[in-house]
């Protein structure tokens, strides 16, 4: 497990990073949510102890700097485009694998893992963002680590490709390995991501698991059809029940399924849909964030 | 310890700056030897300490070079932004500085070797085809390979403590290029006499064997150690900053 602690960073007056504490478990996909400029990069540089800053993070109990081999415990990726443009792909991950004491054989294993084979001798300089994202990966899983932090892996890659990535991530972490990755794309994240930790102005906002955060956004519910749809609404004012009118049905917020079929029951109302409806990580992460976003835009304005 | 110094090994020597930089400054040493301390050097073939001559001359031409070479292998780590992968590599940063500069060291004093010696067995060469009569010489080794080996590794030094400060590759390359003639040359208005002290100053004077001390001029004994206490100043400040610094 991966156990971060008050994570604090601050450039003079601005707080980049506020106290912000969660816990990543083995065995499972952590996403990292956040709108930009929440501070998600400094979060993750604050963990590998790239970056100053308060707070700790510990591997299993221990210090990355209290391994003898830290790239055999967690392997990074922070951005595609971190290499020597002049170094062939082959040799950038030599030179990773002599740092972290990883045999030679593993780099060509790698190579061949993320498709990169066919360019190995090539120099990465004009390698595409997909390409340089796949060469980042081979990077993070060179010494075979129990951990991966990767930070927008899917920026660049092409359907194929994320695709690709999506089934490594979560084949790495079933594994009894841990993922902890950050990305804008909520689709791959939702289907992807067993927790989640969202931040927003450096603050952390939740950290929990994916069925939680969307059952508990506003946009969860029940969906209700029955015949007399006017009898139901009436007796859910009522009972001061919130709800909203839907594909000819009601949108009931507060109640579970069984409680609604007995109340429909009880009111002698003919039951024709009921089904529970999670909010879509979109959603659950709009309403969550919508007071700390750093950039937002703006309509157009008025002439 | 190991795989950090065998990482920054590959790092050097496998990037095309390390060979272009290397094979540019050996094309010079024998051009220069060859041609005009060889093939045109007239008279002065005569001189006892001619080939001696050639040796502190071609390490003080190329010797910044090497130091080029120094710069690079820091600033690239950040401008490509490897330097997260090495720094997460590493146990500590201070095995990672360390690694640097021993890998630094050893490039430089190799680098020194090579030129020490290619410089006048090309300028030999260039007045035995040219069939002037040369004087039986005097080499006084010693004094020639340490002075050499010093300068060079100095000025790498120098040039890896100013990549270790600054971080930007241009900022240090200016600062490498500037610092000994233009900054110490101002610096020289105001210092008058005491510009002998400064770190350039005192470095040149280490290759300058054989000219009498005196009161503008330092022993090339007490220069080398000037030139080594203002390394070890500068590197601890480095030192300091770089295990605390942000990486980027």
């Amino acid at each position: 497990m991966i156990h971060a602690s008050h994570l604090t960073k601050k450039y003079r007056k601005k707080v980049a990073v506020d106290d912000v504490s969660f816990k990543i478990e083995t065995g499972k996909v952590t996403g990292f949510l956040g709108p930009n400029g929440a501070g998600k990069s400094t979060t993750m540089r604050l963990m590998l102890g790239l970056d100053s800053g308060n707070g700790t993070t510990t591997f299993d109990g221990k210090h990355l700097g209290d391994y003898s081999r830290p790239s055999k415990v967690v392997g990074i990726l922070l951005e595609a485009k971190a290499f020597h443009p002049t170094r062939t792909a082959r040799n950038h991950l030599r030179v990773l694998a002599a740092a972290g004491g990883i045999p030679d054989s593993r780099v060509d294993e790698v190579l061949d893992i993320v498709g990169l084979k066919d360019v190995a001798k090539k120099r990465p300089g004009k390698f595409s963002l997909g390409m340089s994202q796949r060469l980042g990966i081979a990077a993070a899983i060179l010494g075979k680590p129990k951990y991966l932090m990767l930070d927008e892996p899917a920026n660049g890659l092409d359907p194929e490709g994320i695709a690709w990535l999506r089934q490594f991530i979560k084949d790495y972490a079933s594994h009894d390995n841990a993922v902890f990755v950050s990305s804008h794309l909520l689709s791959e994240m939702s289907q992807m991501a067993d927790n989640l930790v969202v931040i927003g102005k450096g603050k952390l906002i939740a950290a929990t698991d994916m069925d939680s955060l969307l059952s508990a956004s506003a946009h969860a519910g029940v969906f209700m059809r029955v015949i007399g749809q006017s009898k139901l609404e009436r007796i859910l004012r009522q009972k001061a029940v919130t709800f909203e009118r839907s594909d000819d049905g009601l949108l009931i917020n507060g109640l579970k399924t069984d409680e609604l079929g007995t109340l429909a029951y009880e009111a002698s109302l003919p039951v024709l849909e009921l089904a529970a409806k999670d909010a879509s990580l979109e959603q659950a992460f709009l309403e969550l964030t919508a007071n700390s976003e750093e950039y937002r835009t703006h309509g157009e304005e008025k002439k | 310890m190991f795989a950090a110094l065998k990482a920054e090994f590959r790092k050097l020597f496998t990037v095309r700056t390390t060979y272009g930089i290397t094979g540019i400054a050996l094309f010079i040493v024998v051009l220069y030897s060859f041609y005009i301390e060889g093939i045109r050097a007239g008279n002065s073939a005569h001189l006892a300490t001619k080939l001696a001559s050639e040796v502190p001359g071609a390490i003080q031409a190329v010797s910044m070079l090497a130091a080029l070479v120094a710069v690079l292998l820091m600033t690239h780590e950040y401008r490509y932004n490897t330097i997260m992968y090495t720094l997460t590599s590493a146990r500590r940063r201070t095995t990672v500085l360390a690694a640097k500069i021993v890998t630094i060291s050893t490039f430089a004093l190799l680098f020194a070797v090579v030129v020490g010696s290619l410089a006048p067995a090309m300028a030999y060469l260039g007045m035995q085809i040219k069939g002037l009569d040369v004087a039986v010489q005097q080499f006084p080794w010693w004094d020639l390979a340490w002075q050499g080996a010093f300068y060079t590794w100095a000025l790498s030094m120098f040039g890896l403590l100013f990549a270790a400060l600054f971080r930007s590759q241009v900022a240090s390359i200016v600062i490498l290029f500037f610092a000994p003639g233009t900054l110490e040359a101002l610096a020289g208005l105001l210092l008058k006499k005491n510009v002998m002290y400064l770190p350039f100053n005192a470095l040149n004077q280490v290759l300058q064997a054989g000219t009498s001390v005196g009161p503008d001029r330092l022993s090339t004994g007490h220069a080398a150690l000037l030139v080594l206490m203002y390394l070890v100043v500068g590197w601890t400040a480095a030192w300091a900053l770089f295990v605390r610094r942000d990486a980027n």
